[in-house]
C-alpha cells in the first residue's frame, strides 16, 4: 500500500471574493466609512459616560450609573414576565459584580474603553484590536438584554475584524502596522518547510 | 432630513465625483465613486448624528439648514472625509503594468 503524505503545515488560501473584500486595499474607502460610523457611535457613547457627573448616573466617579444598570438587568420579575438576561450564568456574573461592588472599576473601564474604541476606529489605529474590543462590549450589552444599536454595531465590528489588514489603510494603520512588523503589502510569504510526515492513520 | 435634501446631496456629490474623475490626477476608474459615496455619507451622517451628540454638546447653534440638512456641519464633514478618502486611496489602485 502506498504511504500517504501529510504536510505538517498547510495554508488554505482564501477565495477571491474574500480576498477582495477583506484584504484588498481598493476597498479601503468602504471600510473607512464603516469605521467612521461605528467609531463615532462608540465615541459618542463613551464621551457621554465620561462627562456625566450625576450622582446616580455617573460612570467614572463612583460608578453609580452602571451599578443602577446592573441592578435593573439582574432583577428577576414575577412570572409570566421574563427577565432581561436570558442566560443564568450571565445573571450570576452580573450579580457577583453587584455584590462585590465592582462598579467603580467597571464604570471607568467601560467609559474609557468605549472612548478608546471610538478614537481607534475613527483614526484607524489598530483597527482590528479596536473592533474586537467594541464587538466584545456589544456582545455584553446584548447578553444584558440591551438591544438598541448593538446588533448592527456587532455585525459591522465583525466585518472590521475580518478586514483588519486594510480597514485602517486610510488611517494611522498605514504607518502603525508596518512599524509593528505586519507586512502591509509585501509578498514575502514565508513558506514553511514542507517536510512530509508519515500518517499514523495509514489510509 | 427630507427626501429633497437627500436627492440634492446625492446629485451634488456625484457631480463633484465626476468633476474629480475628469479633471483630477486620476489613477483609477473609480475615483468618482469614492468621492461621491464618501461625500453623500459624510454630509448625511454629520447632519443627522452631530446635533444631539454628547461629543458636540457644547454647540447649540448649528447654523442654517435646508429641508432638515444642516449645511455647515454637513458640508464641512463631507469635505473633510472625502479629502482623506480620495488622497488616502491614491496608492490603493496600482495599474496592472506596475503590479
Amino acid at each position: 500500500m502506498k504511504t500517504p503524505i501529510i504536510y505538517s503545515n498547510t495554508v488554505v488560501a482564501d477565495p477571491p471574493l474574500a480576498r477582495f473584500l477583506f484584504s484588498d486595499t481598493r476597498l479601503a474607502p468602504l471600510w473607512f466609512l464603516v469605521r467612521i460610523y461605528v467609531g463615532f457611535s462608540w465615541l459618542d457613547a463613551g464621551w457621554h459616560k465620561i462627562t456625566d457627573i450625576g450622582a446616580k448616573t455617573n460612570y467614572i466617579l463612583d460608578g453609580a450609573g452602571i451599578y443602577g444598570f446592573w441592578q435593573r438587568i439582574a432583577a428577576v420579575p414575577a412570572a409570566p414576565a421574563k427577565p432581561l438576561i436570558g442566560y443564568d450564568w450571565y445573571r450570576g456574573y452580573i450579580q457577583f459584580m453587584i455584590d462585590n461592588h465592582w462598579e467603580g472599576l467597571f464604570g471607568k473601564l467601560i467609559a474609557f474603553g468605549e472612548t478608546a474604541v471610538g478614537l481607534g476606529l475613527i483614526f484607524g489605529a489598530f483597527v482590528g484590536i479596536a473592533a474586537v474590543g467594541g464587538a466584545f462590549m456589544n456582545l455584553n450589552f446584548l447578553l444584558a438584554g440591551s438591544t438598541s444599536s448593538n446588533p448592527v454595531l456587532l455585525l459591522l465590528g465583525f466585518l472590521l475584524v475580518l478586514a483588519w489588514k486594510t480597514a485602517g489603510f486610510i488611517g494611522l494603520d498605514r504607518i502603525l502596522l508596518p512599524v509593528v512588523g505586519t507586512p502591509w503589502k509585501g509578498v514575502t510569504l514565508k513558506v514553511p518547510s514542507m517536510k512530509p510526515v508519515e500518517s499514523p492513520l495509514n489510509l | 432630513m427630507g427626501l429633497g435634501a437627500l436627492i440634492g446631496i446625492v446629485l451634488v456629490s456625484f457631480a463633484l465625483g465626476i468633476a474629480v474623475q475628469l479633471f483630477g490626477a486620476r489613477k483609477s476608474r473609480y475615483d468618482f465613486l469614492i468621492v461621491a459615496v464618501t461625500a453623500v455619507f459624510g454630509a448625511t451622517f454629520a447632519s443627522n448624528s452631530f446635533p444631539g451628540s454628547s461629543v458636540f454638546s457644547t454647540i447649540t447653534n448649528w447654523g442654517p439648514s435646508i429641508d432638515g440638512f444642516l449645511i455647515i456641519p454637513g458640508v464641512a464633514f463631507a469635505a473633510g472625509i472625502t479629502f482623506f478618502s480620495y488622497f488616502g486611496s491614491r496608492r490603493s489602485f496600482v495599474p496592472p503594468a506596475m503590479a
